[in-house]
Parts: C-alpha cells; structure tokens; sequence
C-alpha cells in the first residue's frame, strides 16, 4: 500500500509540502509543559482540566493606554452620549456599561469553515475596575479542545455581549461548530448579544477605502501602525509548525496580532460611534449614516444627515440631486408629498442625468395623487425628449411604455 | 375522418413495413399481483391510501414495507418505469415519522429534478394524510432563509450526493437534528451510480455512516434500481450494508409490441440505408396525426433539435406547434417541469428527448416509443421502452437502427436484447485516488481513531501516509485534520480526473461559451491546436489549447477532413494480479504505467480517406497510473502469423474491442482505451492493452479480464455480421489500409475462441 501511494503521489493532489518557517532557538522541553521558559517570556502559564493543559496569557493595559488615535478611556464619554440619544441605532449599548463587552477575535487553523477547521487562540479584551485587560487562551495540541473552551466559558460571565470583525459569519459560527462536537463535556454556551463592527465599518467606510480588512481600516482610521506585525493568514503555518515543535517562538507573532486586534476593536467602537452621534467628516458618510438611521425608522435623524449631506460639493457626482431624491423617496413614505414633490422639481430643474429618475416619481405622484394626467404626460414627454445620454434603454423603455399608457387614458375621455 | 386507433395502426405497420421488420417481440400483458395491506401499516396512512382508491399494495410494495419496517433490513427493489417504486419507501419512512415525530430520513438523487419530483409527490400524500411532517429539498437552489429550518425541523431532506459530499457532510455539526434521528437513507435510481461516480458516491456513503454513527444512529437504506445483472451487489458495495433483493414487481403491465425496424436500402452496391431521422419522422408523424401520444428519443441534443423541427412541420396542420416538445438538458427547469406537466395531462402529445426523461421523471405514461437509434446499453433500452405502455393498455415499441455497428448487430441479434442479462454496473471504491480523497474529506469532518476503519477498510497506511505529507496530524490517539483547505471543494464526484480540458466555443466571440470538458488524457489526441472536434455532429476547429489553463478554445467550421492523431503509448506492467495461460495466448490484468505524448497529427478527407496534411504537437508528456487488461502472444503465433498479417489483425481487434469492451462494462468509450503492440515492453510480445483512463482504475479491466471470452466472442459476431466486404470503420476499422484485415481479424479470433474453448463453461458459448 505504502509503495502504491507513493507512487500514485502525482495523481493525489496534494498540496506542496509547506516550507518549515525559521526555528526558534531551540531548547530542552522541560518537564510538564515543554518551553516552559519560553512561556514565561510572552507570559503564558499553563491551566490544567482533567489530564489536559492549555496555555493563557493575561495582559494588563492602563485606561489611558493610547492605541492609534484613541484612548481606551475614550469609550466613556462616548457610552454618556450614547445613553443621551433616543434614537435606535445597531451600535446602541442600550444601557450596557463598558464592562458588559468583550473585545473578541479567534485564529484559526482554516479560513474556510466547517467540522475540520479548528480554534487555536481564542483573545478578548475587557474593560475592568483600573484598566484593560487582554486574555488569551491558547490550544496547545487537538487533543486539549476540552480543557480549551471548559477555560474560556467558565471565564466568560454570562450576558456578555459581542464585539467583532466579521464574527457574526466567521467568529461566531466557528464557536459553534466546536462546541456542538464537545457539547456533552463542556459547559453550555451563553447566549451573547453582537456588535459586528465590519458590518458597521463597511458601511461607512465602502467609498472611501480601498477595502474594509482590519488592518486598512486601522492604517487609515484608527491611525494606528503595526510595527512588524505577523499577517492573520500566516496563522495555520504557524500554528502548523508549533505543533511539530511546541515552542511558543512560532505563534509569539501570532498572539501579538490577535492582541492587537481586540484592542483595535475597542478603538474601532470608540471611532465609529463617534462618527454617527456627531457631524460626520465627509458628505458621503453621512449619506450612509442617514441610509443607516432611515432602514432602523429613525426618519428625522436620517432627514437631517440627507440634508446635511446634500449642503456639501463632491465632484463627478450629481451629489446634491442624489441626496434630494433620498430626502424625497423618505418624505413620500412618510406622506409629506407636498414637501416631496418640491425636492423633485428640483432635481429635474438640474436637468442631468437624475432628472429622468425625478420626472418618473413626479409624473406618478401627478397621476395617482393630483389625478392631473395631461400634466403627467406632460412631464413623461419632456423626459423622453431629453439627449440621448441622458437616458438608459430601460429608461427609454419605461417611459415610452407609460406614455403610451397615460395616452391612452387620456384619450379614453378621462381628462 | 375517424382517428384510427393505436391496434389499427399496429396492424397497418405490420403489413406496410414488412420488409423493413427485422424482429417483432411481443411481451403479453400480466395482471397486478397485490397483497393486502401489511398489519402493521399505521391507520392514518390506510385511509389516505384508501381514500385514493387504493385498497391493496403491488407485491414489491409489500415486501418492500416488510423489509424496511418490519425487519429493518436493507433492501434493494428492481423496479421498472411506473411500477409505483415511490411508496417502496414512501411507506416505511412515513411509518417511522408517524411512530417517532423525531425521526429523520435523507432521500438521495443523482439529479435536483427528480429530488424536486419526489418532494412534490410526498407533499401530496402528506397533505391527505393531514399530518405534521415536514419535506423539503436540500440543494444548490434552496434559499438561504430556509435552510436553517431545514437542518433543524425537516423530517425528509431530498438532495444529492454532490450536495451531500460539499455541503452536508463538511457541516455536520449543524444538522445534529438529523443525524441524531436518522432511521432511513433513500438511494433512489441506484444504478446510475456507476464508474467514477459511483465509485466516489460509495465513498461518500462511507463517510455519511460514520458521522451518523458519531452521532448514534445505524440507518436502514433503501434502493431503488431499474434493471440491470447485479443490482444486490451494487447496492451491497455502493452502501456498504448486507442488502435483500426485492425483485418480485406486482405491478400490472399490458400488452407490449416491441419491433425493430431498419430502414430500406437506398443504394444496394454500397450497402447505404435510408436515414433513421427520416424514417422516425415518418412514423412518429402518423401516431401524432391521430393523436397518440409518442416520446421519440435521440442521442444526441442536436438530433433532438433536428427531429422537433421536422416534426412540428409535418404535424403542424393537424396539432399546434405547443403540442410537441423537445427535452434535453440545456432547457431550464421551469421549462422542463411545464412539459412533464403537459404530458401528464394530455396537453402535450409528442414529445423528443435525449436521455435525459430515461430517469424516475413522472410524466404519465405514453402509448408509443421510438428509439433513434439503439442507445447503448441494454439498461437504457429498457428504461427508455418502459416510457411506454399505460396499464392494461397495448403499446408499441419501435427501434429504428441507423448504420452504426451496433445498431446493425442489433437487427441481427434481437436475442441481444431479450436474452442476455442486462450489464453489469461496476464500482470500485477502493480505487486509491479516490479513497484518498474521501479520507481527507472523513478526517476533516472527524479525527480518525488509532485502529479506527473506514466502514471495514484497514486505512491505517494511508493515514500515516497523509500525515507525513502534513495533511493530518498524529496526536495522542487520533488523526487530526491539519491543513488550511476544505478538502470537498477540490473534489468533484462527477469529473473523471481531477483535471479536465474545458472546451470553449468562441465562435461568436461575444457570447463564448462552454459545451463540454474531456480528461487530459483524451485532450492531446482530441483537442491539439488545429485538431477539427465534433461536438454533436457539429464541426469545430481548435484555435488554441492552453495546457496551462487547461482549456481549448474552439470555432465552428465546415471542412472535408477530419483529423487523426498519433499518441505514442509506452506502457508498463507494475503488477500483475492474475493471469491465465492459454496455448494461443496469455490473458492477464494488474496496475500499469502509462507514459503518452501526442507526436503528430493527419488530416484525412472524409469520404474518401486520403492523407490531405499533417502537423506536429507540441504538448508534454502525460503519465497515468492505471490498471489494465491485457492478451499477449507467443513467438509461436507470431511464426504462425507472420509479423504484417498480425500487426493487421492486432489493428483490427483493437478497433472492434473499442467498439464492444464499453458495452460490457457500462461505461463510455471514452473511459476504456486500447493499445496494441507488436512489442509490450515487460514481455517483448505482441500485446493488446485495455486500460482504464482514470487514474487508478475504477475496476473495468478487471470486470473484462473476467468476461474476456464473452466481449471476444461478440467482437467476432459484430464483424461477421458487418455486410462489408473487407473491413470498414464499422467494424474493424480502416488504419491498416489492408484490404485482408477483416478476414485476417476473424482468422485471429476463431484461433482466440480454439486455445480458449476447454476453460470456458457450456453455456458461454
């Protein structure tokens, strides 16, 4: 059998044999947890359930700690000016405290999903009395996955909630898996409210940044430079490699980046709430924070950023028409149509490219409000003699179909 | 006028094409064999069968309840087209529900439209009985929003092993609702997993019984299988479980006139027939004038396009255009069940079709088929003729022959057809390649356990072997997954090698497209730049293969020439499994290695098969570990023969084994290749090589090695009975540009079948 494999090895699709990455200096394992010394350097000491022993790390962070732009300690005024809005908002702590949160990412050893992909460092970060603190749990082998999260869920109080980069896809799902195959030998899971702060960032960040991967969102918002970070999708190689020789040299990199992504999350919360309970710094953002307000109902804050928004030039957009026609579209749900109607006289007055999209919603509104259809058909023959480029097929297509339509009536006697 | 009835027109063929009437076979109808109601069915689903008029079960039901409830027992049920296979598992599995709301069942398809077909049926008959159980499919299509419910609530999940293999299995941890509970795994139409594919499904079914038994449950499967030879011993290998065999159908049939009808010589020197196209068209428009309802069956997508077109034209007076339909793959599904729709009512009266209606698909049941040609197998003329025949009602079976070898066999050897067993599917589990594939998959859904087998197999090397190759990693007891990848995603149950050659038609630049993929093996002699591909009859020329990228792109064109391609084959035997000596020849099969570069190509002018051009190929060398089947000769033959005459015969059998060898072991003729050799490289004799192109073997050469006498004894039958005078691409094939090879070839076989005579047992004969 072996002869055979090896020799039917071209067929197999393996991947190529991972280059070993540089080894730590070696060092004798000693007793008990091997690199015990080692471990002491990143300050990692052991936890023991049952025959089993993970590792755990705990580092302490005053509350003024500075990380990129902001202080820890800049969350408290911000939870006070949460606590003063009414609105409802995703972001909204809802009368939880600093301390109800925990700041959490996971590395793994896949970043596919599914049954084999397994948590190896499970990092949070928490608000306590006098400062932050960093917890890290630490799989030290397959075989120690009870002890693993037996460690973390007896920590974690109950009622914590969330806060992610993409955990309610990733993160979250992955917990999961990994407790339903110990569910039997672990304690449960609880249940945790959720903060994703991707979901957020994309948001408001979709037009401004190149993408919305954590370490962009950190260079460019947070203000914060990672001095000779290890990239996240180096993780498995790494961990890989720390299980062929348990020597903490190998994922020391590792853990640092996990640490400074929970602290980013912090920050990230901080930025981000700032961003929508205060003036936004660019028109667009508040376009997408007014978006954000009107999807949760929140009408007149969504209103106020629309209008805001519009009060500012972007070049190479029709950026005014285009806020107008979302304060239109909210104020003709609301049934302000009065209000309405003028915002779109507006944008066909500008006669660009959105005056088709005004005209449409006006000659509707004459039609079946006003019940003026001359003055419909009116308006629809205008916009169909707009030039060329002014118009898309579909366009062309719709109004000549309502045209035809509102002839018809018309001629039916229904002046 | 009076519409003439079907008998009429039976009688009326019988007199007008009696010259073309090769064989008329006429099945007598039988009655329905019923037992009653089993005692233990639960009430509720007695008074929904009731209420629907059915007051007994067909015998096959019957046992099939016994089995699967009562016994709990794995069975296997051959069941021809419209014998009610449905309540075969319809019943135990509903009974169990009724018994244990708890309890689960996951019902298997090889394709999405008929898992959505069965959903339809089940649903209605949960309607009736007023019950709260819920059935859905699981698939590629199924919406986001629901398929959480489905995990957690669903009692009957319809989907298939594609979908199973990449997205139920990987996530095991979310349906721990269903595996928990799973009482019965459906395995419905069970013989189209065959070859490759089943060859991986059986792998897959592996890997679905350890996660059920991680999660303590020991399913019952249940299969449902048209008819072929060895339906037991498919489903005992595919499932891995000891399988009864329920073959006792109850159901009643009429009366069945099964004809063969080969088209009148046009041209009697050159023995050239009248067009099977035509000749269908013909008859098929006389039914449908008189409103019969008729599917006629093409091989190809293209044929099927060609005979709708006609058709609608020369019924088009007498039947709206809507009232005959075409039905191939390529239509959309909305499309496709709007047709199954129309035939069940009536509203649809013809309908054309590829292959693609031979599967479980409920359409009613027709009163006439017309075959276009034999269609390859014994297996699909019977599932295409069961299209046919509404219960106690006469019907007619008609099988066009065109000039190809087979269907010219088949006009002399209805026998064939009747008599023999129907093929063998084959399945080989163990094929390396694809064990390995499903082992990474099966350790990524679970660590393996030191001792741990895989459904019996002892798999202990093959994990160590995954380990140094850093893919698992050995901790304490266990193997764990230990890479960054998700195995199922590289792996495809349905393409040969991992690696295919995509064609891309970009005749019309704008709108390229792909229609259709080959294995890398057949692509250096089939798709070299410049080489002319036909692709449903239709012509293409190959602008550019990128070896790299592994695509071919193509551009329709209309020339006069086809083209050859030389590959030079060297093959090495690696181990020789068994082997049998005779005095004219050895007979042997074992693992080969194959070493092929595609050297230079001919362009050959059709009709009259003259060498117009040639061209070198430029495309590395392949190597392909397989297993092979080979006959190899002693010097004392070729002393007897002479080295021409036994080159040309070698030529010559080569070329009919390729004909008949794929026939015997139901697969495509693009799965087996065959090589002969004046001097094979491990015996410096005279060789012919059969080998299995998928890496590893999927247990083809094998299955010939033990039919060896019977596919040698049919090569001689099918060049016998070609009216040829000296060998023709129907038979023996022209490479040799000898004018003797025929008889040269049969000389050869008639010695073959002499020195094999004593081993072979009477009735092979």
């Amino acid at each position: 059998m072996k002869h055979k494999l090896q020799r039917m090895k071209n067929h197999l699709s393996l991947p190529d044999k991972q280059e070993t990455t540089d080894k730590p200096a070696a060092a004798q394992p000693a007793s008990g947890v091997p690199y015990q010394k080692e471990w002491e350097q990143v300050q990692g000491f052991p936890l023991y359930f049952e025959d089993q022993y993970i590792m755990k790390r705990e580092i302490d962070y005053p509350l003024d700690y500075q990380h990129g732009r902001h202080r820890l300690n800049d969350i408290f005024p911000v939870f006070a000016r949460w606590s003063e809005t009414e609105e409802v908002h995703p972001l909204h702590p809802e009368g939880r405290r600093p301390e109800d949160l925990l700041f959490f990412d996971t590395e793994t050893t896949g970043l596919s999903g599914g049954t084999g992909n397994m948590i190896f460092l499970l990092g949070d970060a928490r608000f306590r009395e006098n400062h932050v603190t960093v917890t890290q749990y630490f799989l030290p082998g397959p075989e120690a996955e009870v002890a693993f999260y037996h460690h973390f869920l007896s920590d974690v109080p109950s009622m914590k909630h969330l806060v992610t980069y993409n955990g309610k896809s990733f993160d979250w799902p992955q917990l999961r898996t990994r407790h339903t195959l110990l569910r039997r030998e672990v304690p449960n899971l609880p249940q945790f409210g959720h903060f994703d702060l991707l979901h957020a960032s994309r948001r408001l960040f979709k037009y401004s940044l190149e993408s919305c991967k954590l370490s962009i969102v950190e260079h460019d918002v947070l203000q914060f430079k990672r001095v000779d970070d290890t990239p996240g999708y180096m993780a498995p190689m790494l961990y890989f490699d720390f299980l062929n020789d348990p020597n903490p040299g190998f994922i020391k990199g590792i853990m640092q980046h996990n640490e400074w992504d929970v602290l980013s999350l912090i920050t990230l919360y901080i930025e981000l709430s700032q961003r929508v309970l205060e003036e936004a710094p660019s028109g667009r953002e508040s376009y997408e924070i007014g978006r954000w307000f009107e999807q949760q109902g929140e009408t007149g804050k969504a209103l106020w950023c629309y209008r805001k928004s519009g009060a500012e030039e972007l070049t190479g957009e029709e950026w005014q028409e285009k806020c107008l026609l979302a304060e239109a579209d909210l104020l003709r749900k609301e049934k302000q149509l009065e209000e309405a109607e003028e915002k779109w006289l507006l944008v066909w007055s500008a006669q660009q490219n959105l005056a088709v999209s005004a005209a449409v919603e006006l000659a509707k509104y004459y039609e079946h409000q006003i019940k003026d259809r001359s003055r419909a058909l009116k308006l629809v023959q205008q916009a169909a003699a707009l030039p060329e480029d002014k118009l898309s097929d579909k366009q062309r297509t719709d109004l000549d179909k309502r045209m035809s339509r509102l002839e018809l009536k018309l001629g039916q006697g229904g002046k | 006028m009076k519409k003439q009835t079907l008998s009429e027109l039976i009688s009326l063929i019988k007199e007008e094409g009696s010259d073309q009437i090769e064989h008329w076979h006429t099945v007598e109808e039988t009655p329905a064999k019923t037992a009653a109601f089993p005692d233990e069915l639960d009430a509720r689903i007695r008074e929904t069968l009731t209420r629907r008029g059915v007051d007994s079960l067909y015998t096959h039901q019957a046992s099939a309840f016994e089995k699967a409830y009562g016994q709990k027992q794995s069975f296997v049920a051959v069941t021809p087209t419209a014998s009610g296979k449905t309540l075969c598992y319809n019943l135990p599995v509903l009974q169990s529900i009724l018994d244990d709301k708890e309890s689960r069942a996951l019902y298997l398809f090889p394709t999405k439209a008929l898992a959505q077909d069965q959903m339809h049926e089940i649903n209605a008959f949960i309607d009736e009985l007023g019950e709260p159980i819920k059935s859905f499919t699981y698939d590629g299509d199924t919406s986001p929003s629901i398929r959480q419910a489905i995990r957690k609530a669903g009692h009957v999940v319809m989907t298939n092993p594609d979908m199973l293999h990449s997205a139920i299995l990987p996530h095991h941890t979310k349906w721990v609702a269903l595996f928990e509970n799973l009482k019965y795994i459906v395995v419905d139409e069970l013989h189209t997993y065959r070859g490759v594919f089943g060859s991986h499904v059986a792998n897959v079914l592996r890997r679905l019984k350890r996660i059920a038994a991680y999660y303590g449950s020991d399913p019952v499967f249940i299969s449902t299988s048209a008819t072929i030879a060895n339906p037991k011993e498919l489903a005992e290998t595919l499932t891995g479980k000891e399988t009864a065999l329920i073959n006792n159908n109850g159901a009643p049939t009429g009366r069945k006139h099964f004809v063969f009808y080969n088209p009148p010589i046009v041209n009697e020197s050159m023995n050239i027939r009248k067009g099977a196209t035509s000749e269908v068209n013909r008859w098929a428009s006389r039914f449908l004038k008189e409103n019969i309802q008729t599917i006629i069956f093409a091989r190809s997508r293209t044929r099927v396009e060609v005979i709708l077109s006609q058709l609608q034209t020369l019924v088009r007076k007498e039947l709206g255009m809507k009232s005959i339909q075409g039905y191939r793959g390529g239509y959309l599904p909305n499309e496709r069940r709007a047709i199954e729709r129309g035939l069940r009512t009536g509203e649809v009266m013809g309908v054309v079709s590829t292959n693609a209606l031979e599967l479980g698909i409920d359409i009613g049941q027709l009163q006439v088929c017309i075959m276009t040609g034999y269609p390859g197998s014994i297996a699909s003329a019977w599932q295409q003729a069961g299209r046919a025949g509404r219960r106690q009602e006469e019907s007619l079976i008609l099988l066009v022959a065109s000039s190809a070898p087979l269907d010219q066999y088949m006009m002399q050897h209805p026998e064939y057809l009747f008599d023999q067993n129907p093929e063998t599917a084959r399945i080989h589990p163990e094929n390396l390649i694809i064990l390995v594939d499903h082992l990474k998959c099966a350790a990524f859904e679970l660590p393996f356990k030191e001792g741990e087998t895989f459904d019996g197999l002892d798999i202990a090397d093959v994990l160590e072997y995954l380990a140094e190759e850093q893919v698992l990693h050995h901790r304490v007891n266990k193997w764990y997954w230990m890479s960054d990848s998700f195995p199922a995603h590289g792996i495809s149950l349905r393409s040969a090698s991992q690696e295919n050659v995509v064609i891309i038609d970009q005749t019309v630049p704008s709108q390229s497209k792909v229609i259709g993929e080959m294995d890398r093996f057949s692509a250096m002699t089939l798709l070299h730049d410049e080489a002319v591909y036909l692709h449903q009859g239709i012509q293409y020329q190959v602008e550019k293969l990128d070896w790299e990228e592994k695509k071919a792109f193509v551009e329709e064109v209309r020339v006069d020439y086809y083209t050859d391609a030389n590959l030079a084959v060297e093959l090495k035997v690696l181990e020789e499994d068994e082997s049998s000596v005779f005095d004219f020849y050895e007979a042997a099969y074992g693992d080969v290695m194959v070493h092929a570069k595609a050297t230079i190509f001919k362009k050959i002018k059709l009709g009259s098969f003259e060498n117009i051009g040639s061209g070198p190929i430029y495309l590395p060398e392949e190597e392909l570990h397989t297993n092979a089947c080979w006959l190899s000769f002693p010097d004392h033959v070729l002393e007897q023969f002479g080295k021409d005459p036994l080159e040309q015969a070698l030529t010559g059998l080569a070329q009919i084994i390729r004909h008949v060898a794929p026939v015997h072991v139901m697969c495509d003729q693009s799965d087996l290749h065959v090589v002969p050799q004046m001097k094979a490289t491990h015996s410096e004799k005279p060789t012919i090589f059969i080998y299995d192109r998928y890496p590893g073997g999927t247990g083809l050469a094998s299955s010939l090695y033990k039919q060896l006498p019977r596919l040698i004894k049919e090569c001689r039958q099918l060049i016998q009975g070609c009216p040829c005078t000296s060998g023709c691409p129907s038979c023996v094939g022209l490479d040799t540009g000898m004018e003797e090879t025929k008889w040269l070839t049969l000389r050869f076989i008639a010695e073959l079948e002499k020195a094999a005579k004593p081993e072979v047992p009477a009735d092979e004969t």
